[in-house]
């Protein structure tokens, strides 16, 4: 009985810490890239690579979203950057699946999705890269292949959410 | 079971595209300039099996010889060869690059060479300087620079730099040495646990290149 009562209270005390992640997960502001950036609801934000303006966890599912800002030297070299980014991926074993020029929001950009296996498990990596300034942007969701539907709608919430402060 | 491996998995694929990033970022600091203005015909040769003229010289005799020949990498529009270092298989090298080599089993690690064009005696240390600017700009901290550091008989100047990916550190190392009016930036990326065994290669490939012009 003493131990049900125990299970209980630690029960209760998951689903309340649980709910005050959530509450926790409150917009993101960054100073040095002038952004906003809005977790979806039910996903918490988390520490992650440290070139990530902001990394959102999914607590259920472990899918995650990162958002890095790249400032480069001149916007001329975007493509340079881009086209190195995807190379190096596909050469990591990534295999792209997609890739399409997308309106999120008021962001245009282009969308390229990969799939990512290994001992029988598929990640699904969804990237939305665009540029702005001379800034180049990244959006990048990790979800499991099976659940990407569920997850793909919060991926284009946080592209949708992101407000740069003007000027 | 899954669950773990699903774990595993998320975790390598952020810390690939956290490496993906970085890369990106060289590339686009070596991508300012004249680098972007070598053809694009360069790249997509993609430059590096030995030239058919090379490839009907004798057969070779001996082991060592048949050795050399499968490593030697010859780019003849840029004009060098040099021989590949044992565990670096070749690459495809990225918009305004020459050579690209990748450690075996490890795509992150790299060896790049890059030439930029049109740079006099008098712009030979604001090129470097503005080089090494970009790169502290964009994050990378410089732990080292050797003078005079000598390839096969050709004397540059090496910096080495510090990065973090997702709480690992990396090192890009670069050497840079003029010819005539050309920069040749022969730069490694490697993770730190690994720089001993890959500046080995790094420098290996670096003492057997030889110009062909």
């Amino acid at each position: 009985m003493k131990i049900a009562r125990y299970v209980l209270a630690l029960l209760i005390t998951m689903a309340m810490s649980s709910v005050a992640i959530a509450q926790d997960s409150k917009p993101i502001d960054n100073e040095e890239f002038g952004v906003t950036i809005t977790p979806p609801a039910k996903w918490e934000v988390t520490q992650g690579n440290e070139k990530a303006v902001a990394n959102f966890k999914h607590r259920g599912s472990q899918s995650q979203i990162e958002v890095v800002g790249t400032k480069l030297m001149a916007s001329d070299v975007a493509d340079v950057f881009f086209s190195t980014f995807h190379k190096t991926l596909t050469e990591s074993n990534f295999e792209q699946v997609k890739q399409e020029e997308v309106t999120i929001g008021s962001l245009k950009g282009l969308e390229t999705t990969y799939k990512f296996a290994h001992s029988g498990v598929t990640l699904e990596v969804v990237i939305f890269q665009f540029l702005r300034e001379n800034t180049a942007w990244l959006v990048v969701g990790y979800m499991q292949d099976v659940e990407k539907d569920k997850y793909i709608d919060d991926f284009k919430a946080v592209v949708q959410n992101i407000k740069f402060k003007e000027g | 079971m899954k669950l773990v491996l699903l774990h595993e998995l998320l975790s390598l694929a952020r810390k690939l595209a956290g490496q993906a990033v970085i890369l990106g970022l060289v590339a686009g600091v070596y991508g300012s300039a004249q680098a972007q203005d070598l053809s694009q015909e360069q790249q997509q040769e993609r430059p590096g099996a030995a030239s058919e003229s090379e490839k009907d010289s004798e057969e070779p005799r001996a082991s060592k010889e048949q050795v050399r020949e499968r490593d030697l990498f010859v780019n003849p529009e840029a004009g060098f060869r040099l021989t590949r270092a044992g565990g670096w298989l070749l690459g495809v090298p990225s918009q305004g690059a020459v050579a690209l080599f990748r450690a075996a089993g490890e795509p992150q690690a790299q060896i790049e060479i890059r030439v930029s064009e049109n740079i006099d005696g008098e712009q030979r240390s604001a090129y470097v300087s503005a080089f090494d600017n970009r790169l502290l700009r964009v994050g990378f901290v410089q732990v080292e620079t050797r003078n005079a550091v000598n390839y096969g008989g050709r004397i540059g100047q090496e910096y080495e730099y510090s990065v973090l990916s997702d709480g690992r550190d990396f090192r890009l190392i670069v050497w840079i040495y003029f010819r005539e009016d050309e920069a040749w930036i022969a730069s490694g990326f490697f993770p730190l646990a690994k720089r001993e065994a890959h500046y080995r290669g790094f420098q290996q490939m670096l003492r057997s290149l030889e110009f062909t012009d």
